[in-house]
């Protein structure tokens, strides 16, 4: 992943509830088979590519819109489940639920 | 701070730096027949978008709604996507067909097209009448 060359970082909510996290990123213009979620070392990587479906002939005249390859990528910790992790996608939102592992489990990691 | 969250919160730390705002960000191509228009606009419904096509410009607007609270009690840890009401103007630099102008919106980009108006070129008027000619 430390190799990965990406050209924008895309925008995201984090809303924590009692019992998850969740994570809602701006990802206009990815298709869901351009997007790839991962976990490595208990770090979640959001990775993927923005496409423009631009017509031969046309020439850019302004663009201030983020494209083409895009990552971000968050420490889990040992707090949340990550083999719990839900996920959805429309409208060009991603949207991920990371439950919380109860307290008494996570009571150890506390410094 | 609530307890049981102290964890939680110390340790879901974000990896690298940010600075975006992607929402509203647009990107505008010319050819031959007409403009081709890209405006980013996740998390943004069909119903909440408007489009004003003029000659030389065009006027869009959206909304885009809070996203709904997840379940139980929620709270901000990070807030970096637009949510309210949006407007821009984009004005193009050879006159268009306001009639001819689509749109459509897929994947939270809206995608406008608009073509070039017919330019109107000079005519030579025959003069009729009688006399040698």
């Amino acid at each position: 992943m430390a190799e990965l060359r990406a050209s924008y970082t895309p925008a995201v909510d984090i809303q924590e509830t009692p019992d998850a996290l969740w994570i809602q990123a701006d990802l206009p213009g990815v298709s869901p088979q351009s997007l790839e979620l991962s976990i490595e070392n208990q770090v979640l990587w959001i990775v993927g590519r923005a496409d423009r479906d631009v017509p031969a002939g046309y020439r850019p005249i302004h663009d201030d819109a983020p494209s083409g390859d895009f990552v971000r990528s968050f420490i889990l910790g040992s707090a949340v489940d990550a083999k719990g992790i839900r996920t959805s996608f429309s409208d060009g939102i991603l949207t991920l639920r990371i439950p919380k592992l109860p307290p008494s489990s996570t009571a150890k990691s506390r410094p | 701070m609530r307890p049981g969250l102290w964890t939680v919160q110390q340790q879901f730390l974000e990896t690298g730096a940010v600075d975006t705002k992607s929402f509203g960000s647009t990107a505008l191509y010319e050819g031959d027949e007409g403009f081709l228009l890209f405006v980013d606009l996740p998390g943004v419904l069909p119903v909440g978008v408007t489009i004003d096509a003029e000659p030389d410009r065009l006027i869009l607007t959206a909304r885009r709604l809070a996203r709904p609270s997840p379940d139980g009690e929620a709270f901000f840890r990070r807030e970096e996507c637009f949510s309210g009401y949006w407007r821009k103007e984009i004005r193009f630099r050879a006159a268009i067909d306001p009639e001819s102008a689509t749109a459509r919106l897929t994947d939270g980009v809206l995608q406008v097209f608009a073509k070039k108006a017919v330019r109107r070129r000079p005519v030579r008027v025959p003069v009729q009448g009688s006399g040698a000619g």
